[in-house]
C-alpha cells in the first residue's frame, strides 16, 4: 500500500448566486439559488513515501481543496484520503502532527508578535525533542537569511519574509509530509533558488514526501519527480515530467541566424516560422521530427550561419495543456 | 497542556503590543464604573430596599465587571473573523483541539482586559468602599470554585454560540443576544435580588445566573455555607452538558465547514 492513497475523492461546494445591484442583493436576502460547485472531482492518485509531487492546474482547478482534504481541514464529499494509515479528516490532530503546511497566500505567524515567538508556539505544539527543535530553528533561520527580522513584529515584514517564517514553521518539527501550496509568492530569486535547494535536501536525507502546489514551472522543474495536472476538479495527468513532456510536448524550436539578408520562407509540413527578425527565424518543428533531421533539413533548404536548438520548457507545454 | 498555556501566553504578548489601547480601555471602564456607582447610590438611596447595603452593591459591581471582563473577548467574534478570512484552515492545521485553543487565546487576550481595566476601578472604589463587609473564610474558598465554574460557563456558553459560525458565516448578532439574556437571566446588569418572582423563577432554568450572579452571592455571603454545594453543583452540571453539546455540534460543524478564498 502506498504511503498517501487518494481514491475517488470529491468536494462539492454550495455557492449562492449573486445578482447585481443593490436591488439584486436585497432580493436575495428573500430569496436565494444556489448552484453546486464541484471543486473536486473524483480525483484518485497515490504517492509513495519520499516522493516529490508537483501538483499543478490552472486558477480555481481545485488544488487548495484537495490540499485542505489531505491536511484534514476540510471534509470530502465522497471518496477518501489516507496518509500513512491516518485518514486526515476523523483524525485531524494525529495528522496535523506530522505534516507541514504552507499556503502561500495565508500566514501562521501572530501578527503582533515577532516571528520568534511564533517559533515558540511551535515548539509545544509538537512533541519533537526541544535540542533538535532548537537545531531546526538556527538551520532555517541560517537558511533563509532570517537572522534579521526574527526580532521584528510580522506586521512590520514584507511578504518575502513572512513566507520565508512560515515555510521554517512548516519544517521546524520534521514532517513526514510537507503540503506546499504556493510557497514561492513574494519570494526573491535568490531565495526561490534556496528554497528549491532546501526541499530537494531535506527530501534527500530526511525521506520526507512532498507536495507542491505553485503557478511556477521552474518550481515544479527544480524540484519534482513527478506531476500531477488537474483542472475542473478533474485529474488530466498523472506521470513524471518526462511522460509530461512526451505526452503534451508539440516538437521544439530552432532559431536560425543569417548573416546578410533573410531567404525567402516556403511553408511545408511540420515546420511552421514563429518569428521573423532582421537577421533571423525561430521556427517551429512538430511532428516526431528529430532535432538532427530538422537541422539538416534546415541547413540544406536555408543555409543559416548559426543554429540553435530550444527544447520547449515546461511553462509552456502546460500553457498549452490547460487550453 | 503546556501547548495551551504557550497559545495563552502569546496571546496575553500580543495585546502588550498596543500601550494606549491599554490606557484608553482602563479610562473607559473607570467612567463605566462611576456612572454605575452613583446610579446605584441614588436608586438605593431612596431607601425603598434596606436588605442591600450600598457597599454590598458596590462588591457586587466590582466582581461582576472583573468576571464579565474576562469573557469580553468574545469567542464567537473569533470564530466569526476566522470563518469569514478563511484563517480557520491555518487553526485547524495545528496539533491542538480547538476548544482548548480557543479558550487559552481569549482567556490571554482578556485577562489582560481584566488587570488593565478592573485595576483601576479597584482603586477607585477604595474610596467608596469604607463600611463592607468582607467575607470570611469559608465563603472566600467556596468562591473561587464558584467564580471559575462562572467564568467557564460563560465561556463554555459563547463558544457553542459561537459554533454557529459555521452555519451563518456572518453571527455577530449572537454576541448582542448573549449580551442580553445575560442581563435579564444572569443578573449582571441589575442584581436578581431585584428581580420579580417569574422572571427570578425563570433564571433557575437557564444557566446565566451561574456565571457571576451566584458566585457574587457566595462572597456576600448571601448564601449560607450549607446551601453554597447547590448552585456550585448546578453550575457544573450545566458545564458538562454543555461540554457534550459542544462535541456534538462541533462534530456537524465540521463537516459543513467551507474556507473562504483560496
Amino acid at each position: 500500500m502506498s504511503f498517501i492513497e487518494v481514491t475517488n475523492l470529491c468536494k462539492d461546494y454550495r455557492i449562492a448566486k449573486q445578482e447585481k445591484g443593490i436591488t439584486g442583493a436585497v432580493k436575495s436576502l428573500f430569496h436565494r439559488e444556489y448552484t453546486v460547485k464541484e471543486a473536486v472531482k473524483d480525483v484518485s492518485f497515490s504517492l509513495e513515501k519520499g516522493e516529490v509531487v508537483g501538483y499543478i492546474g490552472p486558477n480555481g482547478a481545485g488544488k487548495s481543496t484537495t490540499i485542505k482534504m489531505l491536511s484534514g481541514v476540510l471534509l470530502p464529499t465522497s471518496g477518501m484520503a489516507k496518509v500513512g494509515d491516518i485518514i486526515p479528516y476523523e483524525n485531524r490532530k494525529e495528522n496535523a502532527k506530522r505534516i507541514g503546511v504552507v499556503f502561500g497566500q495565508r500566514s501562521q505567524l501572530y501578527w503582533d508578535l515577532p516571528i520568534s515567538d511564533t517559533f515558540d508556539l511551535y515548539e509545544s505544539l509538537y512533541s519533537v525533542p526541544k535540542e533538535r527543535f532548537r537545531r531546526n530553528c538556527d538551520f532555517f533561520t541560517e537558511l533563509l537569511d532570517m537572522k534579521d527580522f526574527l526580532h521584528q513584529p510580522v506586521r512590520q515584514l514584507s511578504l518575502g519574509q513572512k513566507m520565508k517564517a512560515n515555510i521554517a514553521i512548516a519544517l521546524l518539527h520534521d514532517p513526514e509530509v510537507l503540503y506546499l501550496d504556493e510557497p514561492t509568492i513574494g519570494l526573491d530569486v535568490t531565495s526561490k533558488k534556496v528554497l528549491r535547494d532546501a526541499l530537494k535536501s531535506i527530501n534527500a536525507q530526511r525521506k520526507t514526501t512532498i507536495i507542491l502546489t505553485t503557478h511556477d514551472m521552474d518550481d515544479i522543474e527544480a524540484v519534482c519527480q513527478r506531476l500531477i495536472m488537474i483542472d475542473q476538479g478533474q485529474k488530466l495527468f498523472d506521470g513524471t515530467l518526462e511522460d509530461f513532456r512526451l505526452t503534451y510536448n508539440d516538437g521544439f524550436t530552432v532559431k536560425l541566424e543569417f548573416e546578410t539578408t533573410l531567404p525567402t520562407w516556403q511553408e511545408f509540413e511540420n515546420y511552421r516560422l514563429l518569428e521573423q527578425a532582421e537577421h533571423h527565424w525561430v521556427v517551429k518543428v512538430t511532428g516526431g521530427i528529430s532535432s538532427k533531421d530538422a537541422m539538416i533539413e534546415l541547413i540544406r533548404k536555408y543555409d543559416p550561419i548559426n543554429l540553435y536548438v530550444q527544447e520547449e520548457r515546461i511553462e509552456d507545454i502546460v500553457r498549452r495543456a490547460y487550453g | 497542556m503546556e501547548k495551551y498555556w504557550i497559545v495563552f501566553k502569546k496571546s496575553l504578548k500580543s495585546e502588550l503590543a498596543y500601550r494606549s489601547a491599554a490606557l484608553w480601555g482602563m479610562l473607559s471602564a473607570a467612567l463605566g464604573f462611576l456612572v454605575q456607582v452613583f446610579l446605584w447610590r441614588a436608586l438605593l438611596g431612596t431607601g425603598v430596599r434596606s436588605d442591600t447595603s450600598f457597599p454590598d452593591m458596590l462588591l457586587y459591581l466590582l466582581i461582576n465587571s472583573f468576571m464579565l471582563e474576562l469573557t469580553r473577548a468574545n469567542v464567537a467574534g473569533m470564530i466569526e473573523t476566522a470563518m469569514v478570512d478563511g484563517t480557520i484552515s491555518m487553526e485547524l492545521l495545528r496539533p491542538i483541539s480547538y476548544k482548548g485553543y480557543m479558550l487559552s487565546q481569549t482567556l490571554g487576550k482578556n485577562i489582560y482586559g481584566a488587570l488593565t481595566a478592573t485595576a483601576p476601578v479597584l482603586v477607585l472604589s477604595l474610596f467608596f468602599m469604607p463600611g463592607a463587609v468582607l467575607p470570611d473564610a469559608v465563603h472566600i474558598l467556596l468562591f473561587f470554585p464558584s467564580a471559575l465554574l462562572g467564568i467557564a460557563l460563560m465561556f463554555e456558553v459563547t463558544y457553542l454560540a459561537g459554533l454557529l459560525a459555521f452555519w451563518l458565516q456572518r453571527c455577530w448578532f449572537i454576541r448582542f443576544y448573549l449580551y442580553g439574556f445575560q442581563s435579564i437571566f444572569g443578573g449582571t446588569m441589575v442584581p436578581i435580588w431585584f428581580y420579580p418572582e417569574f422572571l427570578k423563577a425563570a433564571s433557575y432554568w437557564l444557566p446565566f445566573r451561574y456565571m457571576t450572579f451566584e458566585p457574587i452571592n457566595i462572597f456576600l455571603m448571601k448564601t449560607p455555607v450549607e446551601q453554597a454545594w447547590v448552585p456550585i453543583l448546578a453550575a457544573f452540571l450545566w458545564l458538562v452538558g454543555l461540554s457534550m453539546a459542544d462535541k456534538l455540534v462541533w462534530r456537524a460543524a465540521t463537516k459543513r465547514l467551507t474556507v473562504n478564498g483560496g
